[in-house]
């Protein structure tokens, strides 16, 4: 009999659970559908913000990647936002590449300058590590002014020829290359929150020292995290540059780029996959609505929006729905007991009787 | 020669003071003011203010400058930052960020974004030392911002707001054992360092022109000179603060000025590579955990 009960509850749990991801996945595919539909029903307008979106999921997710799940807060990311712009720049200006190699460089160089100067930036940990990359990112942009062979005109600037087609404007194209490199960056951090690599990056944001205790190679682990969160800055980096077509190191190594993708993983939630998802598509139209109603009230009004949250929204939007779940799980033993009390009075369980569930 | 020593001395102290109230900041609170720039700004924007509207001597609105941050970043502290206290860094350090841009941008608002110069009877003014002119400005800069570091030492080691102080950065729940009160503490502290930048931007616009976004540059030197003295150590800040003045003088001297601006970020680097706690800090500061 109370066997019985256990087999049925499972049984209904799982029907649940396999519910749920039918309903997952045909959610996915409409939102997927409607994604690449943006371009041709909304007016270009609408379709320059959204592509800013995706630029800044792309980037909110890749620095998740190191920030969330690594527990290594590289607010200086940017550094490779702007390595994989002037990359695409040198490339697209200079050579006949086809613009997917150029990209594809882009990712590479990105990745290869983190492994140089990351290596001994991951000797430092917290506070001094975020300090680090800033100055990284600092560093990178002065420094460019100091290379004039990078550029085509004066002070650091590149004009970058464009890449429309007959078919599709720039404005599209810029808009589709952002949506590929973001299903391409959400497909990392899914794999990253499931695989044994996963684990053990979780395992050094827990406890560096134990994780390495535990046979967790601790440096290859974070550093090939940093070089995949690198490698997509760089290659949005890379479509931003082409798509805005005129680049500079003051608009390419970004602080305030840097603060937003922050702003959005932490209003998201960090180390989860949908929480840079959600914190993008919520700061991006909050930005544009408060941008389009006060447009000179505009970075003030997101400074306090920026203030509120981090004060109302401690662990972000993916926090509240942890936090709910934590709760129910706590009363889980209550409602067991309850339930028991309840199918004791009908005289279904034996008495003393108790439950595998 | 005398030119190159006042302004090492000066943009020295001047950093020196900058970076000295960040690293107080962070080495009691574990906070990463990113604001402490917007406050140097809002300093000097005073300063200006009151020199343009009542023709005063720019220097007798340093007290104004430094008074007006106290209070505004004890009130910051004490009924806003303090709700993130026992918050993971990160959001503490985006709150820092968010109110950076809110002050940035207000000053916008007020003084509209262009580049202004505080009318001031010491610029233009030289006087000879043997063969080389020194600019009265620069050397009025100069030692105010040293008396300003001695003023906060005798703070630091004289008083028992000091004393207090300093073992709340020890141990804060020791401290309270002792009796100390721990959050007037943290406000006192934040407003201490507030009134440094204030007053450091009151000094600054006496000798250079005064912007809005003037703190992020400044925000990046103070990160550079606090890292290098050791994040938390009051004194290694002052000296971090002549070293890098020392390195930007010469850099723009010796390759250029636009050499000038890299010294600092890559000194930061660097020090965080080769020795992550600084001149002066303590091991443990490296160790915080997120």
């Amino acid at each position: 009999m109370d066997r019985e009960h256990g087999v049925l509850k499972k049984e209904g749990f799982v029907a649940n659970a396999v519910r749920g991801r039918q309903v997952g996945i045909l959610f996915v595919a409409v939102l997927l559908v409607m994604l690449i539909a943006v371009p041709w029903i909304l007016s270009s307008y609408w379709s320059r913000v959204l592509t800013t979106v995706l630029m800044m999921a792309i980037l909110a997710q890749a620095w998740n990647l190191i920030t969330g799940f690594v527990g290594y807060p590289a607010f200086g990311n940017v550094a490779f936002f702007g390595v994989g712009a002037y990359t695409v720049g040198v490339i697209s200006t200079r050579s006949e590449l086809p613009y997917v190699l150029s990209l594809l460089a882009a990712g590479v160089i990105s990745a290869l300058v983190c492994a140089v100067v990351g290596s001994p930036l991951m000797r430092v940990r917290g506070h001094y590590f975020a300090i680090g990359t800033i100055g990284l990112a600092a560093a990178f942009r002065e420094g460019t002014y100091l290379i004039p062979q990078l550029t085509t005109s004066a002070s650091g600037t590149i004009v970058l020829p464009s890449f429309a087609t007959g078919f599709l404007s720039i404005q599209a194209t810029a808009y589709y290359w952002m949506l590929g490199t973001l299903l391409f960056v959400i497909a990392a951090a899914v794999f990253v929150d499931k695989s044994r690599f996963g684990y053990g990056l979780k395992a050094i944001r827990a406890d560096e020292t134990v994780a390495s205790t535990f046979g967790v190679p601790t440096f290859r682990y974070k550093l090939t995290a940093w070089m995949v969160s690198a490698a997509f800055s760089g290659i949005a980096g890379g479509i931003w540059a082409t798509w805005i077509g005129v680049i500079d190191p003051a608009n390419s190594y970004n602080l305030a780029l840097a603060v937003s993708y922050s702003v959005i993983a932490l209003v998201g939630g960090l180390g989860t996959v949908l929480g840079p998802l959600i914190g993008a598509a919520l700061i991006g139209v909050v930005g544009e609505v408060v941008w389009s109603q006060y447009s000179t009230l505009h970075l003030l009004v997101m400074g306090v929006i920026i203030m509120i949250t981090s004060i109302a929204l401690p662990d972000g939007v993916m926090g509240l729905w942890s936090r709910r779940q934590e709760k129910e799980r706590a009363l889980l033993p209550v409602k067991y007991r309850e339930k028991t009390r309840e199918l004791e009075g009908q005289g279904a369980m034996s008495p003393g009787g108790d439950v595998d569930a | 020669m005398t030119q190159f020593l006042i302004n090492v001395l000066m943009l020295g102290g001047i950093y020196g003071i900058v970076a000295a109230g960040f690293s107080l900041v962070y080495g009691v609170m574990n906070i990463l003011n990113v604001a402490h720039g917007a406050f140097v700004m809002f300093g000097a924007y005073v300063t200006f203010s009151i020199v343009s509207e009542f023709g005063l001597d720019p220097l007798l609105t340093l007290p104004i400058a430094a008074g007006a941050l106290f209070l505004f970043a004890f009130l910051v502290q004490r009924y806003v930052l303090h709700i993130l206290s026992g918050a993971s860094i990160f959001m503490v350090f985006i709150f820092t960020f968010g109110l950076d841009m809110a002050l940035q941008n207000s000053a916008v608002l007020i003084w509209s974004p262009i580049y202004r110069s505080v009318p001031s009877p010491y610029r233009g003014n030289v006087f000879a030392i043997g063969e080389n002119y020194v600019p009265v400005g620069s050397l009025i800069v100069f030692v105010s911002a040293w008396l300003l570091a001695g003023l906060l030492f005798y703070l630091l080691k004289r008083t028992r707001l000091g004393l207090a102080i300093q073992a709340t950065a020890l141990d804060s729940e020791s401290a309270k054992l002792a009796g100390v009160d721990v959050r007037f503490i943290y406000a006192m502290t934040f407003a201490i360092a507030a009134a440094l930048a204030g007053a450091a931007g009151s000094l600054l616009a006496i000798v250079v022109p005064v912007y809005p976004f003037m703190g992020t540059l400044l925000i990046g030197k103070a990160f550079a000179t606090a890292v290098l003295g050791g994040l938390g150590s009051v004194p290694g800040a002052l000296i971090a603060g002549l070293l890098l003045a020392l390195g930007e003088v010469s850099a723009s001297m010796l390759l250029g000025a636009q050499f000038a601006q890299v010294v600092a970020y890559v000194l930061l680097v660097v020090v965080l590579v080769v020795r992550p706690r600084g001149l002066f800090g303590r091991e443990y500061f490296a160790e915080v955990h997120v």
